[in-house]
């Protein structure tokens, strides 16, 4: 008998970047780099569990958009191709770098990382990641579960109720067809939760899903145990609401474990730091530089201006270090708790996968020495998913979820500002007018209904909240505002040339080549049933 | 100035504001018209670019745009319009908003100054009752002496936060409830800092990279002067100061992260044209959003001839009409028109297509309804919105019986949930329990704003002493940064062999090779032996290089130039 719990969430998700109309495409780097820097890494750290005999639970997200580029062919090869010019670059960065030892080293690093990587992907996994997580969740490590179709942020979009149950029920049939069984639980996007998602969600048969602190929080009546239990919504739902101590200290930029300047600098990327004409070939065809993934800097100083060479012994010792912290502070969170609950309490710890590895290098190393720690405390914290928790503790409080989100400050806030609130009312439209047309010509077949289908996919790809995050973080928002712009466009289109009945199937094949994603996809999640007569 | 103003009609005083670009109403007195030409600042507004470049944006202060309704600068615009978007002057309404230089339309046709009246709460807490069947029209009388008191302009007025720059609709807000403006402005202000800080951090730490970068002309190295059609990172940057006090969106910092690959902006047209989202759908709707506890997004469009008919049926003409919002607080109820717990007006500019309110309560439902209203107090609604309700800002007061837990008890769990310490969760007191957006420190987490003390970098220079120079000038972010590397190549016949430092080189088809070296300071020797295919004859050339650094930070200025600085 345990004295605590905690419940990791892994949320993995990018947007839908495929662009088969070009060579090579800056914004596809975005699934390569986490491909080599996240998703491998741990695949890796589940194979050294699953080889030394280390139970772990956890939970995964893989959303829908992601699991579409991980199995398509067509990126498939394309990351393949960028891993070979990797292994060649970190060839030659061994030759380079051999009078500096230190630097050396870490090329040396690189080069098995990358020639490692490659091995795993290709030999190992087939080239399909979606598949190498499937299997630790088939022998009962992971619990994957499902996110909205192309995380499209559902309060702002839930004007449109049938907008919200489509990425909804598009997301749940896509879960069913690659993973072989239902979806029990959602991860919803940015935690974005209003208290109408609840039928939704239920009608999908959907078992749990979480949100913000203050999701739980500020349910209503008082939530008697806090964060530290889920509640029920009236229509049986577990709601499972994040702890903000867990978040913090790994999130935080400031006071959180990623900034310590032993880790490896982010940004010190030879991308942006050797002579052009040696980098040239590896970066942008037109001669911009861009991030390249090897980078030999340790953080130093927040303000140092010349920075220290890594040292990955130092990290890695480092990130031990943290994982003793981390779970010091859960068993002292638990302790706590020990009076004012009388249940072991569960510590909900979600984070953006990606932050593992990508952002923070030795991200999954952390999470290995910390699951691999927990596992000698068994007496005192355990890992569990939250089915099995629910399992454990079948009865629990009924009580409504507020309305919240988990970005910045605590609502929509976010996604909903001077830079990019301009989408909404096309994005409403455009949703009234997909119901429209879906409920209209319900019966509709051959071209027509693959134009429907069509519509359906251009409509979703357009809600990606992922495009008014980054218009309102200014990273790269010409591209986002370019891809809102586009679904928007090409909808329209469909949308006249379904309603005149006249479509163009040259125009159709040129978006269904583009635009693939959700081949099954069932235009008629959008229709109005009518009453039967 | 003031004399001459003094002479003028109010006719005059309206056109002569009208010029300047300074906000003045038809319901004005000549008197207060005159005092608000006369604090107004004389300088002549700029008409915005069209295509926006963001770099007005950076002096904005976007609080002046909420209080000062009187000067129009239209350097304060925030949103410039992204590139594409159309930025037609039609004569009709049009539901795209626009900065004033080009909404010229609103100014032949009526001069809207949207001076917010509210008229929250009357006498009765309910309007007076309402026939049912004319919707919206509250009993003549009450509206009348709450009309009367507005007038005075001194009541409390709605405070809209309203983002273009087109017609100042922003509200005049002398005695709002303090608590709501004083919210407004700091989440304008948190908001505005944190999208600098989201920002300018890629930027302080992108400098560092970048400082990489080697001046080649085929690298665009000014990503911050770049003119740009897109939010830009440069002019988000240049509020250093905000940025410098260490309060940062942490979490949509790391978020970000995942999208950063390049800095230079990439230019998108090369793969087509900017595409062209319709300008109006032909649609007569309004729709609202929360956007957070105590703030909505709303939106319309006012096609189509329901516009005219609302008119007509209140029987005036333009002029002395003004569009406004009404906003009902339709918690619990099934709205008729009549039977809203309450409402508040706002004046609304009609030609900006959307607007962020500012409402009073979460946890509150509420109707909008858009509409014309008369000198009278009269209201014709044109169109009503969706109803929309606004989050929870605070725990629940209700607890179950079966699940029930003190008040204490419950504070204490909410701490430690929320990551305070415990000895701050144990002087908890639950009443006190409230939602972290509205503390703007809330650079922590997301859910609340908490304990954590961020370090502030202030820097006093109260005294000058070589040690507060440095860290001034410290701060100031020239760089410069220099390497070395170091390339050996040679040629032998093409079947020889050649070793450099022990290991055996690939030679070129024609015998020829090169090898690259990161040379850090120090000494090298670098023996290059080759062998004749035959293995008769060798050769060696071993050249010894050495790198030594030399470094000097010097400033060019005095002292006391530098203090004048």
């Amino acid at each position: 008998m345990t004295k605590g719990y905690l419940t990791l969430v892994l949320h993995a998700h990018l947007p839908f970047v495929r662009h088969p109309e070009s060579e090579e495409f800056l914004e596809e780097d975005w699934l390569f780099e986490a491909i080599n820097e996240t998703y491998i890494p741990l695949l890796t750290v589940f194979e050294g569990f699953k080889r030394d005999g280390i139970p772990f639970h956890l939970s995964m997200t893989l959303s829908p958009t992601l699991i579409s580029m991980l199995k398509d062919p067509l990126l498939q090869e394309r990351y393949l191709k960028r891993l070979d010019k990797l292994i060649e670059l970190a060839g030659l960065e061994v030759e380079r770098t051999s009078f500096d030892p230190k630097v050396n080293d870490m090329a040396k690093m690189y080069l098995w990382r990358f020639t490692e990587a490659k091995e795993l992907f290709q030999n190992r996994y087939g080239g399909d990641l979606v598949n190498a997580f499937k299997l630790f969740q088939d022998d009962g490590s992971i619990e994957i579960i499902t996110c909205a179709a192309t995380h499209g942020y559902l309060p702002l979009l839930a004007v449109n109720e049938k907008a919200v149950r489509a990425q909804i029920s598009t997301a749940c049939r896509q879960y069913e067809k690659v993973f072989g069984r239902p979806a029990r639980g959602i991860w919803l996007p940015e935690c974005g939760y209003q208290p109408e998602f609840d039928n939704y969600l239920k009608e999908e048969g959907l078992i749990f899903f979480f949100t913000d602190a203050h999701g739980v929080l500020h349910a209503e009546p008082r939530p008697r145990y806090g964060v530290f239990a889920p509640i029920y919504t009236k229509n049986g739902l577990a709601v499972f609401g994040r702890d903000v101590e867990s978040s913090r200290q790994v999130w935080s930029a400031t006071e959180g474990y990623p900034g310590d300047p032993v880790y490896r600098d982010f940004y010190r990327d030879i991308g942006f730091d050797l002579e052009l004409d040696y980098i040239k070939p590896f970066i942008q065809p037109n001669g911009l530089r861009k991030m390249i993934g090897v980078k030999y800097y340790r953080i130093t100083s927040r303000d140092a201006p010349d920075k220290e060479i890594y040292s990955l012994s130092d990290a890695l010792r480092r990130a031990s270090e943290h994982a003793d912290d981390f779970i010091r502070r859960r068993l002292d969170q638990i302790g706590r708790l020990e009076g004012l609950i009388d249940r072991p309490p569960l510590i909900v710890a979600p984070y953006d996968a990606e932050l593992f590895g990508h952002w923070w290098f030795e991200g999954p190393e952390f999470l290995n020495f910390v699951i691999r720690k927990m596992s000698m405390l068994k007496d005192r914290i355990e890992t569990i998913t939250p089915n099995e928790y629910l399992k454990l503790y079948p009865v629990n409080q009924v009580a409504a979820p507020s309305a919240s989100s988990w970005g910045h400050k605590g609502y929509s806030e976010v996604w909903l500002d001077e830079s990019n609130d301009w989408i909404y009312r096309h994005l409403h439209k455009s949703a009234d007018r997909m119901v429209n047309i879906a409920t209209t010509f319900a019966g509709a077949q051959g071209m027509q209904e693959r134009a429907l289908n069509q519509a359906a996919r251009e409509l979703l790809l357009a809600q990606s909240s992922d495009w008014a995050f980054i218009m309102k973080t200014g990273a790269m928002s010409q591209y986002a505002e370019k891809r809102t712009k586009e679904h928007l466009l090409r909808f329209n289109h469909l949308y006249e040339q379904i309603s005149k009945e006249a479509v163009d199937e040259t125009y159709l094949a040129e978006l269904e080549g583009k635009d693939n994603i959700f081949p099954d996809i069932d235009f008629r999640v959008y229709a109005e049933h009518k009453a039967e007569a | 100035m003031a004399g001459e103003l003094k002479e003028l009609t109010k006719a005059e005083l309206i056109k002569k504001a009208t010029k300047l670009k300074i906000v003045v109403a038809a319901s004005m007195s000549k008197d207060e018209i005159v005092s608000t030409l006369k604090k107004a600042a004389p300088k002549p507004a700029q008409a915005p670019a069209k295509t926006a470049s963001k770099k007005a944006a950076a002096s904005s202060k976007p609080v002046a745009v909420k209080k000062a309704a009187v000067a129009s600068k239209p350097a304060v615009a925030k949103k410039p319009v992204a590139a594409a978007k159309p930025v037609a002057a039609p004569a009709k309404l049009v539901s795209v908003k626009k900065p004033v230089a080009t909404a010229k339309p609103v100014a032949a046709k009526k001069d809207i100054a949207a001076k917010s009246a509210a008229v929250k709460k009357p006498a009765a807490p309910k309007p007076a009752a309402v026939p049912a069947k004319v919707a919206l029209k509250p009993a003549t009388k009450a509206v009348e002496t709450t009309v009367a008191e507005t007038t005075a302009v001194k009541s409390p007025a709605a405070v809209i936060s309203v983002k273009s720059k087109a017609e100042p609709v922003a509200a005049v807000v002398e005695t709002k409830k303090p608590k709501e403006e004083k919210t407004t402005t700091r989440k304008s202000t948190a908001a505005d800092s944190k999208a600098v800080d989201a920002g300018e951090q890629d930027k302080t730490g992108k400098r560092l990279a970048r400082s990489r970068i080697p001046a080649s002309p085929t690298t665009p190295l000014n990503a911050g002067k770049e003119p740009s059609l897109a939010p830009a990172v440069s002019t988000l940057s240049l509020n250093t100061a905000a940025l410098k006090n260490g309060k940062r969106s942490w979490d949509i910092k790391i978020d970000e992260k995942k999208f950063f690959i390049a800095d230079e902006k990439y230019d998108y047209t090369q793969h087509g044209d900017q595409p062209r989202l319709p300008e109006r759908y032909g649609d007569m709707r309004l729709i609202a959003m929360a956007r957070d506890p105590l703030k909505l997004y709303i939106y319309w469009e006012l096609d189509g001839g329901g516009v005219e008919r609302a008119r007509e049926k209140i029987g005036c003409d333009w002029p002395s009409l003004r569009w406004v919002m009404r906003v009902f607080d339709v918690t619990g109820v099934e709205f008729n028109g009549g039977n809203a717990n309450s409402f508040f007006d706002v004046e609304i500019n009609p030609y900006l297509g959307s607007v962020y309110m500012d409402v009073d309560k979460s946890d509150c439902e509420y109707t909008i309804v858009m509409g014309l209203r008369d000198n009278s107090g009269r209201f014709e609604p044109v169109v009503a919105s969706n109803k929309v309700r606004t989050p929870r800002v605070e725990p629940s007061s209700r607890t179950d019986a079966e699940w029930s837990v003190p008040e204490g008890l419950f504070a204490a769990i909410y701490g430690i949930s929320g990551g305070y310490t415990s000895t701050a969760a144990g002087s908890l007191d639950s009443s006190r329990l409230s939602m972290p957006f509205e503390d703007t420190s809330s650079g922590a987490v997301s859910s609340f704003g908490g304990v954590s003390s961020f370090a502030v970098s202030s820097f006093n220079v109260s005294s000058f002493g070589s040690s507060e120079q440095m860290a001034r000038l410290k701060q100031r972010k020239f760089f410069f940064w220099l390497d070395c590397e170091l390339i050996v190549y040679g040629g032998t016949e093409p079947d020889a062999t050649v070793h450099m430092m022990g290991k055996k080189l690939t030679l070129r088809p024609d015998g020829t090779f090169s090898a690259r070296f990161s040379l850090p300071d120090g000494l090298y020797d670098i023996p290059v032996t080759a062998q004749s295919s035959d293995g008769v004859e060798l050769r060696e050339i071993s050249p010894t290089v050495t790198r030594t650094t030399r470094r000097k930070e010097e400033f060019l200025i005095s002292e006391d130039e530098w203090r004048k600085k």
